[in-house]
């Protein structure tokens, strides 16, 4: 078998999984804790979005043995260095924007007085965001 | 930097598209550098001068600022 059609089947196979056991979790545990509940909604939200991937890679092998010319275009369109090359572009001047915005907000919200917990998460949020950027350039220092 | 992609692909007789397959990219992207709106990768700018067989600093031609 292919290894893209059998990364689908698995992606297929672990989100199904994904579904069900929220389904179950759902059913039986929601109405002890709240919190159950938003970890049912989570997984199921995982699983649904694994399911989706592997449909989408499914279909993708599908077309490349049905259609290889079309496929060849999809492909060109998505290694187009352009088109990288916007995508990236895009991708920075978003994150500068969210920055901003996670300032912003986490400013109205200490206005708004809201509680000191969930401050404190935005904060450790928009923390983690940073570490990461900052991982991410000293291996590009390295790399380049 | 501007480049004589236009001129070499028309002398050609060659669409946008063809071009396009045949270096891999999107035809939008052949579209842009030939209007200059975008100045292409080494590699690619090598890709395109090994296509029309010429050198690189007869398809490109450089400006400085």
């Amino acid at each position: 078998m292919d290894k893209g059609v059998r990364t689908a089947y698995i992606l297929l196979i672990i989100g199904l999984m994904l579904v069900i056991v929220s389904a179950i979790s759902f059913y039986f545990f929601s109405s002890e804790r709240f919190a159950y509940t938003v970890v049912s909604y989570a997984i199921f939200g995982g699983g649904f979005g694994l399911l989706g991937d592997g449909i989408g890679r499914l279909n993708a092998a599908r077309l490349e043995k049905k259609d290889p010319e079309r496929m060849k275009i999809i492909n060109i369109e998505k290694n187009d260095e352009r088109n990288i090359a916007i995508n990236e572009k895009a991708g920075s001047k978003s994150f500068t924007f969210s920055q901003y915005l996670f300032t912003a907000v986490i400013v109205v919200l200490a206005i708004l007085r809201v509680e000191l917990r969930t401050l404190l998460i935005l904060l450790s949020t928009d923390l983690i965001i940073l570490v990461y950027s900052l991982c991410i350039r000293l291996k590009l220092y390295k790399e380049m | 930097m501007k480049n004589r992609i236009e001129e070499l692909r028309k002398e050609r007789g060659i669409k946008q598209e063809e071009l396009a397959m045949a270096l891999e990219v999107s035809r939008q992207t052949i579209g842009s550098l030939e209007n200059g709106r975008y100045n292409p990768s080494i590699q690619l700018a090598f890709k395109i001068s090994k296509y029309f067989g010429l050198k690189i600093e007869d398809v490109f031609i450089y400006e400085e600022e």
